[in-house]
């Protein structure tokens, strides 16, 4: 599927752009540690443990002088709340490790994002091409539609639609766990369903923009009056011609809309519309009332966002840089 | 109500030309395509408040009332200015465009609705070469993969064959098989070209539309793509409509040749006849705009350089705008001496599209070194940026100039035009010229053939 032509450009770029390889490698780290949470997670994310709360991480804290009443009386004493590697990001409220949860976070992230953004693309993708391809009356009932979703705020839609249809979510069983190889990790993913297709109904319609305006500038090619001359189907058309000249702006926008999606599913869950507590949203959400004191609770993953959204852009960078000029320039 | 008047000139007219008018049946088996008032308006798209106020929208007629014929075999090319409708009545031929009037008849069948029901059909029969060979190759295909494209689509034998197919109408345009596997992108102009041509051939076709398959090549790429296009017209039996805004490629490999202006045909004939006789004015003067030759005809250029607009074309013969030798008044009021006539026609033309408002008037006087900005000044003014003698030889032709000039002078320019509206209309105005018989095969559509 991929032409030796596109596999050369994009190692080429990678090549010759340090940045763009800083991108793929977090892209990369993102993508295996969310493949082999289970094995790399050093504890079991929702394991509660009461004596070892609000720990912080390895070589941070130390001995600290507080006064507090002891037998009775208040006493000055020294306490030693230093890290320790065991919980090497420390540990929240519930004595939870938290560098696990945020391993586990981005299980959660990357589910949600890669779901929904296949469910954008195909569905953008088909309706902007209709659109663009076939103008007219078409084009007008479709993308007043696609305005209109546009008119609204991302996160008020999604908020709506979660209210309309409901928290619902999918268990999927760990293959990790199920096949016996790790004990004691969560022995399902949860797959907020709702939240990938509210995410989804408000990204689609930017894939569809761009998919119509690229239709629109191929179907003007004289190729694709040659091909109609001899006898393509419209459909024919789109498939063949349409649609591979138009897929790089496309899947750049596609690669680049992951991260603004990551950032919505992580806005619903620190508003508590998660669907899952294993979310970096949520456990921003359960740090926020102690960033005086635990700032390690919402930095963590926080930075696991920050890292993601970082990779994906430049990724996404990567990618037109590699797939367009190829063929503008007329490279090899 | 202009758009109305317009559509039934174009219709009446184009049934009175004396190109006979066979019915299906009488079609004789050396016609190949048949084209019989064929019209292709473009609509704007209407508007919310077009469609509120239920306002027809602006049309552009880019062929307007066309007839002729391809024989089997033959070339015919079609010359005109950029704008004149050549490429839409290409397109309309090839049943990419649906014909607002008229028929095209491609071996006695209707081009439109077999296009409807069958075009795969259709596409075995013709096909066409475009004019930019960058943009007639998809860029994500390999050659290989392009000039297959028609035999994949119409599913020709099996793929080993299909592939031999390939290699031998690459070799046959003058390209070398190493060189399948490579994309468009690495190809010069010329190679693309011969790309274009080898995919048309694919199907094996009776026509060839050729849309200016040159115009974007170097001269002697030019040569070769031609070379290559009068061989393979041997070799497949085929017949080309050969579209050019290039008389001297026409020239090379027309046998007949039809001129093309405004969306109608203003003149056909044989090759030779065109370049040695040519009976219209408008051809006369593409032929002079050859660098070769003079750039006038009888001493007189074309007067005005603007094409007018295929929206709201003129009325009557579209040329008289621009014509050198437009017909004088046939009315028995007035008399004129050719070049007082013309002057006076430079005249009207300009009253009537508002070149000689007050703001222009005051402009020409300044220019002049008579400050003062009074009637007889305009007056002189006037007849001087036109060319129209102090006094015309008529006297009652003066006399209508005369009031005309006072009414213009006086700013009213509605006056001044109605002044002259009928004693100096041309016939050229009035009346759509019908295609004239001149020689076997030499038509023309001009007052002036009629007249002699």
């Amino acid at each position: 599927m991929i032409s030796k032509r596109t596999r050369t450009a994009v190692l080429k770029e990678l090549h010759s752009n340090k940045l763009a390889t800083v991108g793929t490698a977090l892209i990369l780290c993102m993508l295996f540690v969310g493949m082999f949470a289970p094995v790399l997670a050093p504890h079991d994310p929702t394991q509660q443990d009461n004596s070892q709360t609000h720990q912080p991480p390895a070589f941070m804290g130390g001995e600290t002088e507080t006064t507090r009443l002891v037998d009775g009386e208040m006493q000055t004493v020294t306490e030693d709340n230093s890290g320790s590697l065991t919980h090497p990001l420390g540990t929240d409220t519930n004595g939870r490790d938290v560098l696990s949860r945020a391993i586990y976070g981005a299980r959660t992230s990357l589910l949600v994002a890669l779901t929904a953004m296949m469910a954008s693309l195909i569905l953008g993708t088909s309706v902007g091409m209709t659109a663009g391809y076939f103008g007219g009356k078409t084009d007008t009932i479709l993308m007043r539609f696609v305005d209109v979703v546009l008119a609204f705020p991302a996160l008020l839609i999604t908020l709506a639609m979660i209210g309309v249809i409901g928290p619902l979510t999918f268990f999927i069983p760990d293959p990790f766990v199920t096949s016996g190889l790790i004990t004691d990790r969560p022995t399902h993913m949860v797959f907020p369903v709702t939240i990938t297709a509210a995410i989804a109904a408000v990204i689609w319609v930017w894939i569809a923009r761009v998919a119509r305006s690229e239709a629109i500038r191929v179907k003007n090619e004289e190729y694709v009056t040659a091909a109609r001359t001899m006898g393509r189907s419209n459909f024919g058309i789109i498939r063949k011609h349409v649609l591979p000249n138009s897929i790089t702006p496309i899947l750049v926008l596609a690669t680049i809309q992951v991260a603004s999606i990551i950032i919505i599913e992580s806005s619903l869950s620190f508003l508590g519309f998660a669907g899952t507590n294993l979310s970096w949203g949520y456990d921003i959400a359960q740090g926020r009332d102690y960033l005086g004191t635990s700032w390690w609770l919402s930095t963590i993953p926080g930075l696991f966002i920050v890292i993601a959204v970082v990779g994906i852009n430049l990724f996404g960078d990567l990618l037109r840089d590699a797939l367009d000029p190829g063929i503008d320039r007329g490279e090899v | 109500m202009e758009v109305q008047v317009l559509m039934s000139e174009s219709t009446n007219s184009s049934r009175s030309t004396d190109i006979p008018s066979t019915t299906i049946e009488e079609i004789d088996l050396d016609t190949l395509v048949r084209v019989d008032n064929l019209c292709k308006y473009y609509e704007d798209d209407r508007g919310l408040i077009d469609w509120a106020l239920s306002r027809d929208p602006e049309k552009v007629r880019a062929v307007d009332g066309v007839s002729f014929e391809i024989k089997r075999g033959e070339t015919l090319g079609v010359v005109g200015e950029s704008g004149c409708g050549k490429s839409t009545l290409a397109r309309t031929i090839m049943g990419l465009h649906q014909p607002t009037e008229g028929t095209v008849l491609f071996a006695g069948k209707n081009v439109a609705e077999q296009v409807k029901s069958d075009r795969k059909r259709f596409a075995r029969r013709a096909q066409i070469v475009f004019q930019d060979p960058s943009s007639c190759l998809d860029p994500r295909l390999t050659l290989r993969e392009i000039v297959r494209e028609p035999l994949d689509i119409h599913k020709v034998g099996p793929k080993p064959h299909r592939n031999e197919r390939v290699e031998e109408l690459i070799e046959r345009v003058g390209l070398a098989t190493d060189q399948l596997d490579r994309y468009p992108s690495e190809l010069s102009g010329g190679q693309r070209q011969r790309i274009g041509i080898a995919r048309a051939l694919a199907l094996d076709p009776e026509l060839l539309l050729l849309d200016e398959p040159t115009s974007a090549l170097d001269v002697s790429v030019q040569a070769q793509i031609l070379n290559l296009l009068q061989e393979i017209q041997e070799e497949y039996n085929l017949s080309y409509l050969f579209i050019s805004h290039d008389l001297s490629v026409i020239r090379y490999l027309s046998d007949r040749v039809m001129v093309m202006y405004l969306g109608k045909i203003v003149e056909i004939a044989p090759s030779e006849v065109i370049f040695e006789e040519p009976a219209h004015p408008y051809t006369e003067i593409l032929l002079s705009s050859t660098p070769s030759k003079k750039a006038n005809i009888d001493g007189k250029q074309v007067r005005n350089a603007d094409i007018p607009s295929p929206r709201n074309p003129p009325r009557g013969c579209r040329f008289h705008t621009r014509c050198p030798v437009v017909v004088p008044p046939d009315n028995h009021n007035v008399e004129f001496e050719q070049d007082e006539w013309l002057a006076v026609f430079d005249y009207k033309l300009r009253l009537r599209s508002g070149r000689l408002d007050t703001n222009k008037l005051t402009e020409l006087v300044e220019l002049q070194d008579n400050k003062t900005e009074n009637q007889t000044n305009i007056k002189e003014v006037v007849r001087e940026t036109c060319g129209i003698p102090q006094t015309l030889s008529d006297s009652t032709a003066e006399e209508v100039l005369d009031d005309s000039l006072s009414a213009l002078a006086d700013g009213d320019t509605e006056t001044a035009l109605e002044c002259i509206a009928v004693d100096f209309e041309s016939p050229c105005e009035k009346q759509n010229p019908p295609v004239m018989h001149i020689s076997e095969g030499h038509h023309s559509a001009c007052l002036r053939t009629e007249n002699e």
